[in-house]
């Protein structure tokens, strides 16, 4: 008998099951950012003579941003927003991750489901209740624009931060930081030379889920400072509603720079410290 | 203020629509037209209230006139109408959908610039041309100042011609293209009794407020809100920025003279004010009013405690804040939340100022895109207009959403008076109660007043004194001869609201005669003020009894408020504020106030100066402090860095001096 093999017009391979993720990718990352880049490097000209407007390609936008003194500022006042919210969450987020990784406080995770909670609840729903909240203490963002932004930044970024800490924290070699006591390391080193060391990659993307995001909010900053501080995305988003394709497009580039700059310098310090883990944050 | 819902007597209507809706077919060869509003806009259904009526869409959809125009003009062809109804947050997002050429609506309500624009660019198209749709009810009811302010409204069109190889310039009126909707002002809204004012007077605050300076006030510090919104808040920048100028003009104006002695008008005063405001005066450049109204607005920036788009009107009740500039829509809304018990703890009595140098008018009004649509739709959409102007229809939109219609004629008329004239308490109270006001109870004598009373079961109002009486009676009892006649009780209480606008009147001889409504007299002027509307709804109401111009004076409990102040011999007095007032003056401003108000336009080619102020003005320096916070903290990463690297560098000698060794 002859053997017959069936030739299938189409078998299920498990690479297929890529394919909605790429269709997505494609329509939602891809092509999104490639309208950004065309309209990042044309700008909108109106022919004197024919009253036509018409798009061509040139670096106004580019010449724009850099020549704009607002455009600049925002950048900065941006950016010292976005850093001082990452280093304050740092700064309480870290000792919280590595105590509530101690199984003996945190049993069951229950306590760390506690602080995460707020996640849940949308952002701008917080955000609006932060703000009744800080006017009842009496640091309103009228009076205090930047106080009242840093604490809703902090309020809504920490979150971010521990989930990512924790994780790394329950994977800390304990046997490494007893032997470090052992050996005579007061509690700073073991804290700078051990426990850190080891955190690094926590850490790393804990600033990333912080930094860029922070950058780009707007509803925060616009609510909390009572539209007093125009952030990156707030400036965006005005260009946008003024029509400013062109100028917008470059700007929000500017922030797609941004991005990859923390992603190659996070590559850098997840490659030298491959702990596996945390990356998934 | 009394907002008593008449929708009781509506309710007959609605029995019809519901019956007319289970009449529909399940077949989709619908006609439809495509509408786009702003947000809240419209008369929409309360589900939570049973006997509310379906929203105004579904109305016209079931309306007898949609189902006249179809057996008229398509027999046969349509199973109905459908209204696809859509909302847009700002004209903004409109202006850019249209732009796509994606977007096919059929109509379009849009601000006066945006209308402006839009006809402008020639993306709309002219309405009511075709004869067999006038919009009768826009030309009938409309109030013609109003209509005639926004027609005004000059569009230039700039056209390319080939033949001649140049631009041509063609100048058209938005009155062959915009249809009004609704209108008001801009102004000042603020609770005189706000506690952080410094401990300034409510006489004070009040007297302050008639002018848009005070909003730079030091006494005012972080109590201040102002609009997140670019052209309303340059425009206060510019007349605060101007302010000289502005009241020159308005001193001119008042003195009718101007500076060399020739007469000045109103035309020339609102020539000069619209020039001003819209910066192309003679006097100052674009350019150079744009500066002065920047470094107003850098100015403002340190005094007011934030910029709002929305919140405003919600922070001013639960007094985050003191003064918020809004919108005369907007305003009316606080001031009716703040003395909403069920809303808030504490009342809140809130103040609404047209400044006195002058201020904003706006208009919202509907246009026709330039997208493809058949003739039926053309037509349909028309026949919508005019279902939204009838005084009806545009009475529940008033009603629900605060703003003020274009739309005068009885029924609004009736309205506001129902609202705010003290003449007018509830005169339906339940289904089918009419009311007569007695003081003394005399009335009972007269048998005429009597068949009255036990027919309609007429309520009393014993707080009132003095002769005066009258009961409201339908135009159903009156006979041909304008004499009452008794008949029987009507059965469409619709009807009868529409209808009811004669009244008893007992005269000195205690005789009983008949009136109208205007013919009323307060028995006690000076407790009311008195307001003539009468620029707004003359010529706006078809009067159907005896052809008589209705007057237009309300009397008004508050209209404009008061305050004290010292007089020039150092006495306290009692003074009368002209441009403060309550929900009847926001809503119905009166001439003098409209008068010093001027539509603002859109900047068109100067429009990316503005948004370059307007983004300049948002994007503020990092302040000292943060600056050194920043250098502190880049200064600490260099070190770390540099002693990173340093230790590198001699680990890597000393690694180096072994591998030698």
């Amino acid at each position: 008998m002859k053997s017959h093999k069936v030739k299938r017009f189409f078998t299920l391979q498990r690479k297929y099951l890529c394919i909605p993720y790429v269709i997505f990718l494609l329509l939602f990352v891809i092509v999104p950012i490639g309208i950004i880049c065309f309209y990042a490097f044309t700008y909108e000209y109106t022919d004197p003579a024919t009253g036509v407007t018409y798009m061509k390609a040139s670096g106004q936008a580019f010449l724009n941003f850099f020549t704009s003194r607002s455009k600049l500022n925002v950048l900065l006042v941006s950016l010292f927003i976005a850093l001082l919210t990452t280093i304050i969450c740092l700064i309480i987020g870290f000792p919280l991750a590595y105590f509530l990784a101690d199984k003996k406080v945190n049993k069951n995770a229950v306590l760390v489901t506690l602080f995460i909670a707020p996640m849940w609840i949308n952002f701008v729903l917080r955000t609006g209740a932060t703000r009744d909240l800080l006017t009842w203490m009496g640091i309103n963002g009228g009076n205090y624009p930047y106080l009242a932004t840093l604490i809703g930044m902090v309020q809504n970024y920490l979150p971010f931060v521990i989930l990512p800490l924790y994780t790394t924290m329950t994977k800390l070699d304990h046997s490494q930081i007893e032997a470090a006591k052992d050996l005579g390391a007061n509690p700073a080193q073991v804290l700078f030379k051990n426990i850190i060391p080891q955190a690094v990659p926590g850490i790393v993307s804990a600033c990333i889920m912080t930094f860029m995001p922070t950058m780009s909010s707007y509803v925060i900053s616009d609510t909390l400072s009572e539209g007093k501080i125009t952030l990156f995305g707030n400036y965006i988003e005005l260009e946008f509603t003024n029509k400013a394709w062109n100028d917008g497009s470059f700007m929000a580039l500017i922030m797609l720079v941004f991005i990859a700059i923390t992603m190659v310098i996070s590559q850098k310090f997840s490659g030298d410290e491959e702990k596996g883990g945390s990356k998934a944050w | 203020m009394k907002r008593s819902l008449k929708l009781l007597a509506l309710a007959p209507m609605m029995v019809t629509l519901a019956g007319s809706l289970s009449s529909c077919g399940s077949e989709d060869n619908y006609l439809e037209l495509r509408v786009i509003n702003s947000e809240d806009y419209i008369y929409l259904n309360d589900p939570t209230d049973p006997e509310s009526l379906p929203n105004l869409t579904t109305q016209f959809e079931n309306s007898q006139m949609v189902k006249d125009f179809l057996n008229t003009y398509y027999p046969g062809q349509y199973q109905g109408v459908r209204v696809i109804y859509d909302t847009s947050d700002t004209n903004e997002t409109l202006y850019s959908e249209l732009q796509t050429g994606k977007s096919n609506y059929d109509l379009m309500n849009v601000s006066d610039y945006m209308a402006q624009k839009i006809v402008s660019n020639g993306m709309a198209v002219p309405l009511y041309r075709d004869s067999d749709f006038p919009i009768q009810n826009y030309q009938d009811y409309a109030s013609p100042y109003i209509k005639g302010r926004l027609d005004q409204i000059e569009a230039t069109q700039k056209i390319y011609d080939p033949i001649q190889g140049k631009i041509v310039y063609n100048t058209v009126k938005l009155e062959n293209y915009a249809v009004g909707y609704m209108w008001g002002t801009l102004g000042i809204l603020f609770n005189p009794e706000y506690p952080d004012f410094n401990g300034l007077s409510k006489d004070r605050v009040i007297k302050d407020m008639s002018t848009y300076d005070t909003l730079w006030d030091n006494a005012y510090h972080k109590t201040i809100s102002i609009k997140n919104s670019m052209r309303d808040t340059v425009a206060i920048g510019l007349l605060h920025a101007l302010r000289n100028d502005f009241a020159q003009i308005k001193s001119w104006y008042d003195e009718g003279k101007d500076a060399s002695g020739n007469d000045y008008t109103i035309e020339d005063y609102q020539r000069d004010f619209s020039a001003l405001f819209n910066q192309r005066s003679s006097k100052y450049t674009f350019e150079e009013s744009l500066n002065l109204t920047k470094e107003a607005l850098d100015s403002l920036k340190e005094n007011i405690f934030g910029l709002e788009v929305d919140s405003g009107k919600q922070d001013i009740i639960t007094k985050k804040i003191g003064v918020n500039v809004a919108w005369s829509g907007d305003a009316v809304y606080s001031m009716d939340q703040g003395e909403d018990l069920t809303q808030v703890s504490e009342e809140v009595t809130l103040y609404y100022s047209v400044p006195e140098l002058g201020s904003n008018l706006w208009f919202d009004a509907w246009i026709m895109p330039n997208c493809p649509r058949s003739d039926a739709q053309y037509r349909l959409a028309h026949l919508f207009l005019d279902f939204l102007c009838d005084p009806d229809n545009a009475y529940q939109n008033m009603e629900y959403t605060g703003y003020t219609s274009f739309i005068g004629g009885d029924s609004i008329i009736d309205l506001v008076r129902d609202w705010y004239d003290v003449r007018t308490e509830e005169v339906y109270d339940g289904e089918d109660a009419l009311q007569v006001y007695s003081a003394n109870g005399d009335t009972k004598d007269d048998p005429l007043a009597i068949d009255y009373l036990e027919d309609f079961s007429i309520n009393r109002d014993p707080s009132r004194n003095g002769d005066l009486l009258y009961a409201f009676i339908p135009y159903d009892f009156i006979n041909d001869e304008g004499k009452i006649e008794l008949k029987e009780e009507p059965d469409d209480y619709d009807d009868l609201i529409a209808h009811s606008r004669l009244v008893l009147i007992e005269d000195d001889d205690g005789n009983l005669v008949q009136k109208t409504y205007a013919d009323l007299t307060i028995v006690d002027d000076g407790e009311y003020a008195e307001v003539d509307l009468s620029y707004f709804f003359d010529g706006s109401s078809l009067d159907v009894y005896d052809g008589d111009p209705r007057n237009m004076v309300f009397y008004a409990e508050e209209y404009y408020s008061t305050y004290l102040d010292l007089d020039e011999n150092g006495d306290l007095v009692e003074c009368e504020s002209k441009s403060v007032g309550r929900q009847f003056y926001c809503q119905y401003p009166d001439l003098e106030t409209i008068n010093r108000c001027a539509v603002m336009e859109d900047y068109q080619d100067n429009n990316k100066l503005v948004m370059t102020m307007w983004e300049d003005f948002k994007s503020d320096p990092l302040p000292l402090w943060a600056i050194i916070v920043f250098a502190v903290f880049g200064a600490a990463i260099i070190g770390v860095v540099a002693i990173l690297v340093a230790n590198n560098i001699t680990k890597k000698r000393i690694k180096k001096k072994r591998i030698q060794n």
